[in-house]
């Protein structure tokens, strides 16, 4: 009876073993359905799944090559990677910009990132892999968009558009010195900018340790934008901030469906530092002339990078970083307006701009050139240079 | 010929019974245990040692798992005579048991895994990994305004950018 029930354990412990071997071959690739995309090619021979505890760790990485069938030029792809775990590492997104992929064309999208899930596996693939939005040339959009990932991909192909214009316009200026200079600049303010290490804190309870304390944002307008920041304040306990909250106010004649608001945090130093984006949550449409205050439960640490040791979070400075509106239309900030308010050297270059300037900094000025003469000439766009 | 007026020593009479002496010693050994009882005794002795060296030299198969199996219940009822819980036994049981929960925890479907719109229930997932995952050594990480996480990369064989949100539950 003992003999059999062990060899019984014995042979699921094998199945179960077999079962993660298995894994290694479990990532589903799938087109939703209308969208003008088909999968040629798809490599993940390089993820790895190891067990460990009471979840499956999955080095994701590998390369999915699709074909453009659709009529526009594809501008930027977002990919939707499931687990279908609920727990953090579950659910990731991996973005696409600036791709100039016409009909008929393939392109590449690689994946690198590491995700989790709880053990016991699924009967099915452990990791489905899925277009969540396409962006088009003409900025449309199309796919479930599940991850609210045709606002995001909009706002950086608008940053893109004003980053290259302003590259172009120095090309056009004075060749390819003044195209060099720009680049080295640029490469030089990249280097320049103070970092953090963000980590997420939880949305528990507050740790133990020094009381918090509540900082008030300095606060950067901008004429030009549809909303104004009124007020903001957010709890900040050592490195940890929690429950930031922020005023503002719909300015423009249409109602906001969306807004970002950009946040700085400076050290007991003075250096300041780009945290992203105030996490505030999905806001609700605001109407012209509207108040509203928004707030979020989420904590971080925000430490400088290269000071462990940092014990405290000095002051802080919202600014709108991007806003979309009733029609559709996104804005964003202007470089000239970023430069005016002095944050242009703390807040993180544009995908764009880091892309161009590996460009640069791989093949040359020759390609930078060519690659901006290629996607110059875009039309719908409300950024300006 | 040189007779032994003494006995031969012991290694003299070991090698004459494996038979390993020069032809000279073995005349000379075999002439004195012919008539030496003492003598005679010793060199059969170390050649039924020999003997069973050489049947010695194939070790016999054991069954170990069938050896364990005894040695077990031999403790076992050694501690039962001497009044000593079967520890050792419920520690079996309960690895038993435990390793037949992994194991069929490992190959049946998890409820509810099959669509993410099935409503799975939040649950927390193993604290010590998300460290691992909510920090992002040597990238930048950003955060963005519905509190996931984001961090590009640059593709240097592809040229390609790419900006991955990780979204915390």
């Amino acid at each position: 009876m003992r003999r059999s029930f062990l060899k019984s354990v014995g042979l699921a412990s094998a199945a179960a073993l077999a079962a993660v071997a298995a894994a290694e071959s479990r990532v589903a690739v799938e087109v939703p359905e209308g969208l003008p995309l088909e999968i040629v090619a798809t490599d993940f021979a390089n993820t790895e799944f190891e067990p460990r505890g009471g979840a499956l760790v999955i080095e994701l990485a590998g390369t999915i090559r699709f074909r453009h069938v659709g009529g526009s030029a594809v501008r930027a792809l977002t990919l939707a990677v499931d687990t279908h775990s609920p727990g953090l590492g579950g659910r990731a997104a991996v973005a696409a910009p600036s791709l100039h992929v016409r009909n008929g064309e393939e392109f590449e999208i690689p994946l690198n990132l590491r995700m989790l899930r709880p053990l016991p596996l699924p009967s099915g693939p452990a990791v489905h892999v899925a277009p969540d939005a396409i962006l088009f040339d003409t900025l449309e959009a199309a796919g479930p968009d599940r991850l609210d990932s045709v606002r995001k991909m909009t706002v950086r192909e608008l940053e893109a558009r004003r980053d290259r214009r302003h590259f172009l316009a120095r090309w056009e200026a004075g060749g390819r010195e003044e195209l060099v200079s720009a680049m080295h600049a640029s490469l030089r303010r990249q280097a320049a900018r103070p970092r953090l290490d963000v980590r997420l804190a939880g949305t528990g309870p507050a740790t133990a340790g020094s009381d918090p304390r509540e900082v008030r944002f300095a606060l950067v307008q901008d004429e030009g934008a549809p909303l104004e920041l009124l007020e903001g304040t957010a709890l900040v306990r050592g490195v940890v901030s929690d429950t930031p909250r922020i005023r503002i106010r719909n300015r423009s004649a249409q109602p906001v469906r969306h807004f970002e608001v950009g946040w700085l945090v400076a050290d007991a130093a003075g250096a300041v530092y780009s945290a992203g984006a105030v996490p505030l949550g999905k806001p609700p449409r605001l109407a012209p002339g509207e108040r509203y205050e928004a707030s979020g439960s989420r904590k971080f640490s925000l430490r400088p990078t290269g000071a462990p040791d940092a014990s405290t979070l000095g002051s802080m400075t919202a600014y709108i970083r991007s806003a979309r509106l009733e029609d559709g239309t996104v804005w964003i900030p202007s470089r000239h307006a970023l430069d005016a308010a002095r944050i242009l050297g703390a807040v993180p270059v544009s995908d764009e701009e880091r892309r161009l300037t590996e460009l640069y900094r791989e093949r040359g000025p020759n390609a930078v050139a060519d690659e901006l003469r290629k996607l110059s000439g875009q039309s719908g766009t409300d950024a300006r240079p | 010929m040189k007779r032994f007026r003494r006995h031969p020593d012991e290694s003299t009479l070991a090698l004459l019974a494996g038979g390993d002496l020069a032809p000279l010693g073995r005349l000379r050994v075999g002439s004195h245990v012919k008539r030496c009882e003492t003598c005679r005794r010793t060199v059969a002795s170390y050649a039924r040692a020999r003997s069973a060296v050489a049947a010695g030299s194939v070790v016999p198969e054991v069954d170990f798992a069938a050896l364990s199996h005894r040695v077990r219940v031999a403790a076992e009822q050694q501690r039962e005579r001497a009044g000593v819980s079967f520890g050792w036994r419920r520690k079996a049981a309960l690895a038993a048991l435990g390793a037949a929960a992994l194991a069929l925890a490992l190959i049946l479907p998890f409820p509810g895994a099959e669509s993410p719109d099935q409503g799975i229930p939040a649950e927390p997932l193993v604290h010590d990994l998300a460290p691992a995952l909510a920090q992002f050594q040597g990238t930048e990480a950003q955060i963005t305004s519905d509190g996931s996480v984001s961090v590009r990369t640059y593709h240097q064989v592809s040229g390609a950018l790419t900006i991955t949100d990780y979204y915390a539950p």
